[in-house]
């Protein structure tokens, strides 16, 4: 028996979508475990930086063929001037990862563009341009007990979950940095944003190096070096606002391939006609661990606090089940399954599908490599395309729209659209503002639905011809055609309506990227945790790459 | 000073729509000007040309949309009438036809990187511009969400 994909009607869903979890095809993942599988090493060629914390310091990361080292510049800033949103002028700390080892003319030219993050400009020997600032509930407390002699409490470190926060990872040609087509040829960036995720996971080892450099620094006589156990509780945290939030939108075809790659995982498993004990005995205990993460997974948000009382409910139902069910019968990952689908809400399902991965490592890992897309070639318009065809693909894809009234202010409430002021995509109303005009393209169900309506009347025969009386169509007749092709390329629900959420969609993409302790601050911005409690780089080469993302029971660590 | 494709691309799309084309449209200029840039063609600077112009002559990116789209066979174009017939070159090669030749063009060697002069840039942008939106005290205080703090 094989099982088919999910259909793309279930998953491609908001609010499905904004229960995803981290999981083995994260990219995080994917690039912890071929670093691990080529043996790569890390060094710091340069570490200069004075008392205050300001200075330069460089991280490389060597492979079998290249090297990459990110470029650190620390600041002094004024309390006054942290701002995490992305008016901010000013940070604690600024990053570029540099593609090869820099000399010292490349720092001197990279000090005097990268402190400055968009008001500069790097070169295509530059991958990613990103900054961070620090925690301010954590760094003080931190620094002074370090400095005091004493190591900071484990449990005043998971209230926060890391020292530094970015605010922006740049990569793919921003600022002038390297266009992704210039490293994607190199087996160690063809899965998307491992450029990305490679200077966070060095920014990581620089923020545990300028801790202790800070505490020595105000207490050389006393201070204590943080104690290794303790150090990996410390992630690199990110905040993400609505500027990451079209990209799922304006990147069909990868989007698909992400989703083709996670749903071919999940079919796979739920195919073994039979489970063997040491994954189910492997799958047991990831459940268990995975309770003990959402039990310690904190949000004062009103909608993630309910997300995460349906995740612990639904946890616990699993467990009772497991209690019950030894996984031992005909195809029983199906049986595991199916029996979520219709006892489980969207929370428990989703952290299934990432659990029920888990143990599958061999089945699974090499879908990393279909994760990649080449967008260009997709984008052309098929214009020979039978006008009939088209129809038939809108209704398809986006049958639901078309029933919708989309006049009703409730189901058109939002306008996306980027604003003057800061050249960021922001969220308005269509109707208490003056922004219609300038709506960017981000409703693709609101859109069908408008084209559907013409192609009724039109008598042209082809797309094409369809497109050339109706230009103001092309961008969702480009979509639907994209989405004939490649299933999971649309989301299908309402990006405009009076009640979407857009940390739906930045919790799809950052599960993606391996994220986790999802915290909402608002409907439009979240906080994240990344690699916290994975190996930090000078210790990756004794530790276990890839058993880091739910916390240890403590039975294990005995 | 040199640029990324990615942001020649992205800024050409929204000066294509800022000078009044739609998205789909827009987003097909970005992928020509693009192509021309890989290739060491001054496609961003062909642009900026078309866009100031308010003439007669035929229109590169539309009749390039209709010769991509199959809907005008490309020997029914009067090459001679086109503006900016580099702006045309892609949309031609992307329905099979080769017209290098025929325009005095040579794409070769694919580089990724732009060397286009700044003014160019400096005029896309002020096209790019008319795509956004001005700010008000309404979208300043909900636009990005904010209102929590941020700085701890």
């Amino acid at each position: 028996m094989t099982v088919p994909l999910r259909d793309p009607d279930v998953v491609m869903k908001l609010a499905r979508m904004g229960a995803f979890h981290q999981s083995r095809l994260s990219f995080m993942r994917v690039l912890l475990r071929r670093m691990k599988r080529e043996g790569w090493r890390f060094d710091r060629p340069v570490f200069d930086i004075d008392g205050k914390g300001v200075g330069v310091a460089v991280y490389s990361a060597h492979g079998p063929e290249r090297s990459y080292s990110l470029v650190a510049f620390a600041h002094d800033l004024p309390p006054e001037m942290r701002s995490d949103r992305v008016i901010a002028t000013a940070w604690d700390a600024t990053f570029t990862l540099f593609d090869g080892v820099p000399t010292q003319a490349d720092i001197d030219r990279l000090a005097g563009n990268v402190p400055l993050q968009e008001a500069g400009r790097v070169t295509d020997r530059e991958l990613s341009v990103s900054r961070a600032n620090r925690s301010v509930r954590l760094w003080e407390y931190v620094v002074g007990e370090l400095a005091a002699g004493r190591q900071p409490e484990a449990d005043k470190i998971a209230q926060v979950g890391y020292l530094m926060r970015t605010t922006a990872v740049y990569g793919s040609g921003k600022l002038g940095a390297a266009d992704r087509e210039l490293t994607c040829d190199r087996p160690e960036f063809k899965a998307p944003f491992q450029i990305e995720m490679l200077s966070v996971f060095l920014t990581r080892q620089f923020v545990m190096d300028l801790i202790d450099h800070m505490a020595h620094a105000r207490a050389p006589q006393t201070a204590a070096t943080m104690d290794p156990g303790l150090r990996r509780g410390f992630g690199i945290g990110n905040s993400t606002g609505l500027g990451m939030a079209p990209y799922l939108i304006n990147h069909p075809v990868l989007l698909n391939n992400w989703i083709t790659a996670r749903e071919t995982a999940l079919a796979r498993v739920r195919s073994l006609p039979k489970a063997d004990q040491i994954s189910v005995a492997a799958f047991k205990s990831f459940v268990a661990r995975a309770r003990t993460s959402a039990d310690r997974w904190r949000s004062d948000h009103p909608l993630q606090i309910e997300k995460l009382a349906d995740l612990r409910g639904d946890l616990k139902k699993l467990s009772d089940w497991l209690d019950h069910n030894q996984l031992d019968g005909d195809h029983p990952w199906n049986q595991l399954w199916l029996w979520a689908e219709s006892n489980l809400g969207l929370e428990g399902q989703e952290q299934l599908f990432s659990l029920m991965l888990e143990p599958h490592g061999d089945l699974i890992d090499d879908l990393g490599d279909t994760m990649h897309a080449e967008e260009a070639p997709a984008a052309r318009i098929d214009g020979q395309m039978p006008l009939e065809t088209l129809k038939a693909l809108t209704e398809s894809v986006h049958g639901w729209a078309l029933d919708t009234d989309w006049s009703a202010r409730a189901n058109c409430e939002n306008v996306w659209y980027t604003s003057e002021e800061k050249l960021e995509p922001r969220l308005g109303s269509r109707f208490d503002e003056d922004l219609e005009a300038y709506e960017l393209p981000l409703c693709p169900a609101r859109d069908a639905a408008r084209m559907h309506a013409d192609l009724h009347t039109s008598d042209a025969r082809t797309t094409g011809g369809f497109l050339a009386r109706h230009p103001e169509h092309r961008h969702i007749a480009r979509r639907v055609q994209i989405a004939g092709r490649f299933p999971y390329a649309e989301i299908r629900d309402n990006t405009i309506s009076d009640k979407v959420l857009p940390i739906d969609l930045l919790r799809a993409k950052l599960a993606i990227f391996g994220a986790t302790h999802f915290d909402p601050r608002s409907d439009r911005w979240v906080r994240i945790n990344m690699f916290q409690h994975a190996p930090l780089p000078f210790e990756f080469d004794q530790s276990d790459a890839d058993n880091w993302t739910l916390p240890e029971l403590k039975e294990d660590k005995a | 000073m040199s640029w990324s494709l990615n942001e020649v691309e992205v800024l050409a799309k929204k000066a294509a729509k800022g000078a009044g084309y739609s998205w789909g449209q827009a987003e097909d200029t970005g992928r020509a000007v693009r192509w021309l840039e890989a290739r060491g063609l001054r496609g961003a600077a062909a642009l900026v040309a078309h866009l100031a112009k308010n003439d007669t002559a035929l229109c590169p990116i539309t009749t390039g949309i209709a010769v991509a789209d199959g809907v005008t066979p490309v020997g029914d174009v009067d090459l001679a009438s086109l503006d900016q017939p580099m702006l045309f070159l892609p949309f031609a090669i992307w329905a099979g036809e080769d017209l290098s030749t025929a325009l005095g063009l040579s794409p070769d060697a694919e580089t990724c990187r732009s060397f286009t002069d700044a003014a160019t840039m400096a005029a896309l942008a002020a096209h790019a511009h008319k795509t956004y939106a001005p700010a008000t005290d309404e979208s300043r205080a909900l636009g990005a969400g904010a209102g929590l703090t941020d700085n701890d």
